[in-house]
């Protein structure tokens, strides 16, 4: 009955050991397990992100029961892929809340351009439309110039008509007196010479007088 | 010790034996360094490292030390190294993906706010009196 008592007791003692080292094993594992576990809830229970990431939710989730049912040799390496896990959970989640945010944004921006876009058109119409009209102006104003200068030259030329008219007018009267000096002076010598043939030089005089061509005046225009 | 005491003892040996070959893997894991190394392309191809390079780095660290491990045959650290790289690559990328979102949410807040402003001080030729 010693013998068996003495046995049991160091077997006894390895059994207390072993328990007191499986207890504070599972207590660390526990206590990395609860961690994780509360980490993951948070997250679950953020209706910002809760809604988001859901395969990334389940792979998580996966981890974290590896990681409950992990032996010893298995918690370091669970406990850091389901941390991780986790991890990729809060950053898709965000990410996609953020990529919805981004869509919303992208529609707000495509309206701001097309409404730019329109604006930009109804400026360039307006300062098409004050372009036209500035021609429009400078047209008229170059027709009212053609128009004028039209009428300078026909007037230039009239004047011009005129003078050379005035000018031929007086060559005409200029030989008309030309040829009225001539006739007289031809009339003079005919009655000289019609003296001098009868030797009366007082008579011939009068002949001369009174057949000297009478004076006309130049036609008058 | 008798013999049955010896026979026991022997049972309990070629059972302890026979447990620690069933759980060491025998063979490389190549499930595992596959999804690792595809991971890590994918990170790269995300830009991981230039967005999460503490994460990245890590990936490439564990997954060297899982073709370091597999190389001494030692299949079981390769696996928990390879398992291990997959996790930080899906991290970076997803850390990567949270940038550039955040990158072109505050890009399209600017641009959207630059053009309220020169709406709001340009308007159009019709509003205006």
């Amino acid at each position: 009955m010693s013998r068996l008592k003495s046995g049991i007791r160091p077997l006894a003692a390895v059994l207390a050991l072993f328990c007191a080292l499986s207890a504070a094993n599972v207590s660390a594992r526990d206590e990395n397990y609860e961690r994780l576990a509360e980490q993951f809830d948070r997250l679950a229970a953020d209706p910002a992100l809760a809604q988001h990431a859901p395969v990334q939710f389940e792979r998580a989730r996966a981890a974290l029961a590896d990681l409950k049912d992990a032996k010893r040799s298995q918690r370091e390496e669970r406990a850091y892929v389901a941390e991780r896990r986790i991890e990729i959970v809060r950053n898709i989640a965000q990410a996609e809340a953020l990529e919805e945010q981004r869509e919303s944004l992208q529609r707000e921006n495509d309206r701001l351009q097309l409404a730019q876009a329109r604006r930009d058109a109804a400026q360039a119409r307006a300062e098409l439309e004050r372009q036209r009209l500035q021609s429009q102006i400078r047209a008229e104003e170059a027709e009212r110039a053609r128009q004028d200068a039209d009428a300078a030259r026909a007037e230039g030329e009239q004047a011009t008509h005129a003078a050379e008219a005035a000018r031929a007018e007086a060559d005409q009267a200029k030989r008309m007196a030309d040829a009225q000096a001539k006739a007289t002076a031809l009339a003079k010598k005919e009655a000289e010479l019609t003296a001098a043939v009868n030797g009366d030089a007082g008579k011939a005089k009068q002949d001369a007088k009174s057949k000297a061509p009478k004076k006309s005046t130049p036609p008058k225009k | 010790m008798t013999a049955s005491h010896k026979k026991i003892h022997a049972l309990v040996a070629v059972a302890s034996i026979a447990l620690m070959q069933g759980c060491t893997p025998t063979r490389p894991p190549a499930d595992e360094l596959d999804a690792a190394s595809r991971a890590l392309g994918n990170a790269k191809a995300a830009d991981a490292a230039a967005f999460a390079p503490i994460d990245y780095r890590a990936a490439e660290q564990h997954f060297d030390q899982a073709r370091a491990a597999e190389g001494r045959e030692d299949y079981d650290e390769s696996a928990q190294f390879a398992r291990e790289s997959t996790a930080d690559s899906e991290l970076a990328i997803a850390k990567a993906r949270l940038a550039k979102a955040h990158a072109a949410v505050d890009q399209l807040r600017q641009d959207n706010a630059t053009l309220d402003r020169d709406l709001s001080e340009h308007a159009t030729p019709e509003a205006q009196p």
